[in-house]
């Protein structure tokens, strides 16, 4: 392959030869260093091919072995130049195309990021706009190992960060750290833990402050169930002070949660009526050109673009994006819910609410779901009973914290 | 005399002979083509002949549709329809 090029780029010549000696004269070519090949013999005429350099250098041999030589065939870039010498705009257009793909080679025109989980792609793109870094920067422009520190200073999670160009690609591969890198503090402000509903209290641990219910009571919501007003008292058991502390405990309970929710019964249905519309579309740069057969009627027409970047080679993008067009058409019309589409829609919504719960960590007794219609809605009432964490901090005011107390002791 | 201590010599010694006695090596692929490694010169070159001199004899290739692929001043490839090669 690499010869055939060599040999395109010097010019190859099919010769005929005739003569008097034609074996004396391969005999000098290749003491001579000449370079033959394809070399056949055809009703007394020999045919060979050799570049065009070479060709010059022959005349002395074909003397010497007394034959002839006739030039049958010329191919490849000399005799292409000299036939086209006088197409200029051809030439011109060749030449412009290259130093055009050569200009687009100075720039970035695709940036990716690989490795990041917890920071999204629009976040590490929006800082690096903030950095200057771009689609359509000068390569020359960026300095890959001050990036690499910039991105790390910003992103503290980001543990490892490297930042390379690959043909007219910026790629940024990081490595996030796993594991937290501080952990939250709690605000030591003075708190009571109150209910954050009403229920059963099951279990009950306090770290810090009064507990003010036991394992086994009715509580309501709002109702303090740590208290962070801690009563100093002296050797005669009085209250001499107060000390506020921040209320911190586990508190789990047997609550009754319950929802209610409505939706129409009445809805839009938009389905496909089969028909398919194809286009292509090609953006450069702002402006983009979308080919598409325009449709006559006033229908609803549902369309997908799947965009993708023009790539030469390897990592050689360039900021071209071209994609295939794909449109559906599409009726819309009004419907009732099924009584089965509507009990489906319900214990859907059940099953959701039970999941949320689930995610807070509330085990769940007994859940009942009734689903009611009337005219126009449907109303979904859910009623779970669950066993959970209760309690929330509530802030204690200074001016409302006692002087003294009479509460049970610390 | 001399030739023949030449030739023990290499054989004793195990050394290549194609280096040490210039002789031509051949190597065939079916008979569709050979490679002629050291050989000298072209004698005759016919779409049924090809004769080559050699340093120490000459080979005739037999055949029909002979053609050269390629040659240098060191080795030929010669593809076609072979029939026989010989040595006088």
């Amino acid at each position: 392959m690499y010869l055939k090029i060599i040999h395109a780029l010097k010019g190859v010549v099919q010769v005929q030869l005739t003569g008097f000696s034609p074996e004396r004269f391969f005999n000098l070519c290749s003491s001579g260093g000449i370079e033959i090949w394809n070399l056949a013999y055809k009703e007394g005429t020999y045919w060979f091919c050799m570049t065009l350099p070479d060709f010059f250098k022959i005349r002395a041999y074909a003397r010497k072995a007394k034959v002839r030589l006739r030039v049958a065939e010329k191919k490849g870039l000399p005799f292409f130049m000299n036939k086209n010498r006088k197409r200029k705009l051809y030439g011109a257009g060749l030449v412009s195309f290259f130093v055009l793909l050569y200009t687009l080679s100075l720039f970035i025109w695709d940036i990716t990021f690989l490795g990041n989980y917890h920071y999204t792609d629009n976040t590490l793109t929006k800082f690096l706009n903030d950095q200057g870094i771009a689609c359509g920067i000068l390569k020359k422009g960026i300095d890959c190992d001050q990036l690499e520190g910039v991105i790390r200073t910003y992103f503290p999670e980001i543990t490892w960060v490297s930042a390379r160009v690959s043909g007219t690609r910026l790629i940024i591969q990081v490595k996030e750290n796993e594991v937290l890198s501080s952990i939250e503090k709690k605000e030591e402000v003075p708190c009571d833990i109150v209910a954050d509903s009403g229920g059963t209290i099951t279990y009950m641990i306090v770290r810090s402050g009064i507990p003010m219910v036991s394992v086994g009571d009715t509580v309501e919501q709002g109702q303090v169930l740590i208290s962070g007003t801690v009563p100093v008292t002296n050797d005669s058991e009085e209250i001499v002070g107060v000390n506020l502390v921040s209320a911190d405990g586990d508190i789990r309970a047997q609550s009754v949660y319950s929802y209610r929710k409505t939706f129409p019964i009445l809805h839009t249905v938009i389905t496909d009526t089969g028909r398919v519309k194809k286009g292509l579309m090609v953006k450069a740069g702002n402006f983009t050109a979308r080919l598409l057969i325009p449709d006559k009627k006033d229908t609803l027409w549902r369309t997908v673009t799947e965009e993708r970047q023009l790539k030469l080679f390897g990592d050689f993008y360039l900021p071209v994006w071209w994609g295939e067009i794909t449109s559906k058409e599409a009726v819309s019309y009004e419907r009732y819910y099924t009584r089965e589409e509507m009990e489906a829609m319900g214990n859907e919504i059940h099953k959701n609410f039970l999941h949320n719960l689930s995610e807070k960590g509330v085990h769940i007794i007994e859940n009942n779901v009734k689903i009611l219609e009337d005219a126009s809605l449907c109303h979904v009432e859910g009623e779970v009973i669950a066993e959970g964490p209760m309690g929330r901090p509530e802030e204690i005011s200074e001016n409302l914290a006692p002087k003294t107390d009479n509460g049970p002791e610390a | 005399m001399f030739s023949n201590s030449k030739e023990l010599l290499v054989t004793s010694l195990k050394f290549p002979g194609d280096v040490i006695m210039g002789e031509m090596m051949l190597s065939f692929a079916g008979r569709q083509a050979l490679l002629v490694e050291n050989y000298r010169t072209i004698l005759l070159y016919t779409d049924q002949t090809i004769r080559l001199q050699g340093k120490n004899c000459r080979l005739a290739v037999h055949g029909s549709r002979l053609s050269i692929q390629y040659y240098t001043k060191e080795e030929m490839k010669i593809t076609g329809q072979i029939k026989s090669v010989e040595f006088e």
